[in-house]
């Protein structure tokens, strides 16, 4: 029997809720190319593909709740910009086939767009193969739904190590593991005080000399685990919402794109924000919620010891910063920016008083070391 | 922001750097006032309208601020310069020392040099006689919280600092080291030689400069001067500025070639 069925009481809070819309974004797919394969008023079931790459239409966006097409938004070109649907009914997991590899199985049941390469931060290539995959449960929200799903993760890490050669890591915040490693299965409890994936990937298996790592959130690991050992095809995740003062505020269970207008209200944020769960979401903030984009000239950068705890060791911060800021690719990619992406910065623009974005700052220099390859 | 005062104090501390180190410089400045009202009052008036009237001036021009860092180098002049200096030449020292060792490179913080050591090696320099000195010791003990205050927020690299004491150490040698100097020394080391600014921004480079500073202190100092030659601390200080891009531009260099080996 799955949590998501609606009466269930799990261990971690209410069902599904059911969203007023859900909005598949085309901007979760970093660096492909996607067109929609659906046209409005269809009806839909989760599982349906309503987005696929142009260049590999084996990736694919598929619907995530029961209901009809309200929209399909397109930019130049025919490219999708977003799926909006209209839900029928509560978001849960529904019985499916979960045949073939691997690779397969993600691909056809629109997982494998949660992955994320490291560098670049792009959705992977499904004929790469990675040299490690790091599982990140370092969100309180993907650790419940990984205290409440322990099979299911064992499941989908070992589907992992099919994808790999390399060890498949699970990083989590200290604390009893989440579940025994075992073959290729590694756990990495290290539970140093600023944490993110950038430290566990530049201490574990970093990319910054070559390579590419694979990123995926536990909640995705689950989902496939899922689909492997129970037949269950599920598209809902955990997510934390955080209040303005930085206190969570709601744990709630919704379906992927689900719209989080009427969360957002009960945890009284300051202003009302239209937005939908995105891909790899596991804690919603207002603190991280993008501004408007600031046309303000840089200040300099105060060479602080808080700064440069806000990045991995042995990546030399405040040169990075600099290489940053000028826009020096080369520079930043010597100092080990290949092992970022862009919500590796947050911090570092939360505590610099330059004013720099540099998560906007970090892409730029990426989107130029990637096309210089 | 969750943590205790020191780290909450730690991650302000970046935007919070002007407030800190004027803060920081509070205590004595007030004493100073409070010693010689009559003689510090011109004085002050004159360093801090020259300080503001610069960074007002290329404000204006760049059409960008802020302007409020140059006061920590004006107070700093006005707590080191020497007494017989008149206002006019601490308001034109410190007003070069703005312009070229911070306004040309776009602002306090985007230059590579202490300004406050700049400006009293400009007034000894042009005005030979006037060289910086070292203020009254109360005066010292009452600068010396706010140098704790601004190590703890990490404004002031204690790599730095530390390196700077163990290299007077070394130069002097242990059995010439006179223990009343401490606090003078700190007090260099500290609002001078670890200007956030000033100082190399990598671990083994702070180290380095730390070192080249404390030495050179020791070196340049005159002989018959009893206690800390408060000249050669600034040139030390301005010395070792002007080595600190290279230094990190070593230290990182090396990195490099050690990564090259190690990864092919």
């Amino acid at each position: 029997m799955s949590c998501l069925e609606p009466d269930r009481q799990d261990p971690f809070g209410t069902p599904a809720r059911t969203p007023r819309m859900v909005r598949l974004e085309a901007s979760d797919l970093p660096g492909l190319r996607p067109v929609a394969c659906i046209e409005e008023g269809a009806e839909v079931v989760p599982g349906t593909p309503v987005m696929h790459d142009r260049a590999r239409p084996e990736i694919r966006v598929v619907a995530t709740v029961a209901g009809r097409v309200e929209r399909v938004e397109t930019g130049l070109g025919r490219r999708a910009v977003r799926v909006v649907i209209r839900p029928e009914g509560r978001a849960m997991a529904v019985p499916a086939t979960a045949a073939g590899d691997t690779r397969d199985v993600m691909l056809a049941h629109g997982i494998w767009p949660d992955l994320r390469t490291r560098p670049f931060g792009r959705v992977p290539d499904p004929e790469a193969r990675p040299k490690a995959i790091l599982v990140n449960a370092l969100d309180g929200a993907g650790v419940a739904a990984a205290q409440g799903a322990p099979r299911a993760l064992g499941h989908g890490l070992r589907a992992l190590c099919d994808l790999t050669e390399g060890p498949v890591i699970l990083c989590q915040h200290g604390g009893v593991a989440l579940i025994p490693a075992e073959g290729r299965i590694e756990i990495d409890t290290a539970a140093p005080r600023h944490d993110g994936m950038a430290f566990r990937l530049r201490r574990r298996c970093s990319v910054a000399h070559g390579g590419e790592v694979w990123i995926l959130d536990v909640q995705s690991a689950i989902a496939l685990g899922r689909l492997r050992g129970e037949g269950l095809f599920d598209t809902t995740r955990l997510v934390e919402i955080v209040a303005a003062s930085g206190e969570v505020v709601g744990l709630h269970r919704m379906a992927l794109g689900a719209d989080l207008a009427d969360a957002i209200e009960e945890a009284g944020w300051p202003r009302p924000v239209s937005r939908s769960l995105r891909r790899n979401e596991s804690r919603i903030d207002p603190r991280h919620e993008p501004g408007p984009p600031s046309e303000q000239v840089l200040g300099p950068i105060v060479p602080v010891p808080a700064l440069t705890a806000t990045l991995p060791m042995r990546l030399r911060a405040i040169p990075l910063l600099r290489a940053l800021q000028i826009g020096d690719a080369e520079a930043a990619r010597r100092h080990g920016c290949l092992d970022l992406v862009e919500e590796d910065m947050r911090a570092a623009s939360a505590i610099c008083a330059s004013g720099a974005n540099y998560g906007a700052l970090l892409r730029r220099v990426l989107d130029e070391l990637e096309a210089g390859g | 922001m969750r943590g205790g005062p020191v780290m909450r104090l730690r991650r302000r501390a970046a935007r919070d750097a002007v407030a800190l180190r004027l803060i920081a410089l509070a205590p004595p400045m007030a004493l100073l006032f409070l010693q010689a009202p009559g003689a510090v009052w011109p004085r002050a008036l004159a360093v801090v309208t020259a300080a503001l009237a610069c960074a007002f001036v290329f404000a204006e021009i760049r059409g960008r601020g802020p302007i409020l860092e140059v006061l920590v180098p004006a107070l700093l002049v006005m707590l080191f310069a020497p007494p017989e200096a008149a206002s006019w030449q601490l308001a034109l020292a410190l007003s070069l020392a703005i312009v070229l060792g911070a306004l040309v490179f776009g602002g306090a913080g985007f230059g590579f040099l202490s300004i406050a050591a700049l400006a009293l090696v400009l007034l000894a320099f042009s005005f030979p006689p006037l060289a910086p000195v070292m203020p009254s010791q109360s005066v010292i003990w009452f600068a010396l919280p706010g140098g704790l205050l601004l190590m703890l927020a990490g404004l002031a690299p204690w790599r730095v600092v530390l390196a700077g004491a163990v290299g007077v150490v070394l130069a002097t040698g242990p059995s010439e080291l006179d223990p009343a100097l401490a606090a003078p020394f700190a007090i260099l080391l500290i609002h001078f030689a670890a200007d956030p600014f000033g100082a190399p921004v990598t671990g083994p480079g702070q180290w380095l400069s730390g070192l080249m500073v404390g030495g050179l202190i020791v070196l340049l100092g005159a002989p018959e001067t009893r206690g800390l030659d408060m000249s050669a601390g600034v040139f030390a200080v301005l010395l070792a500025g002007l080595f600190a891009p290279l230094v990190d531009a070593g230290v990182i260099a090396i990195a490099d070639w050690r990564d090259g080996l190690r990864h092919g």
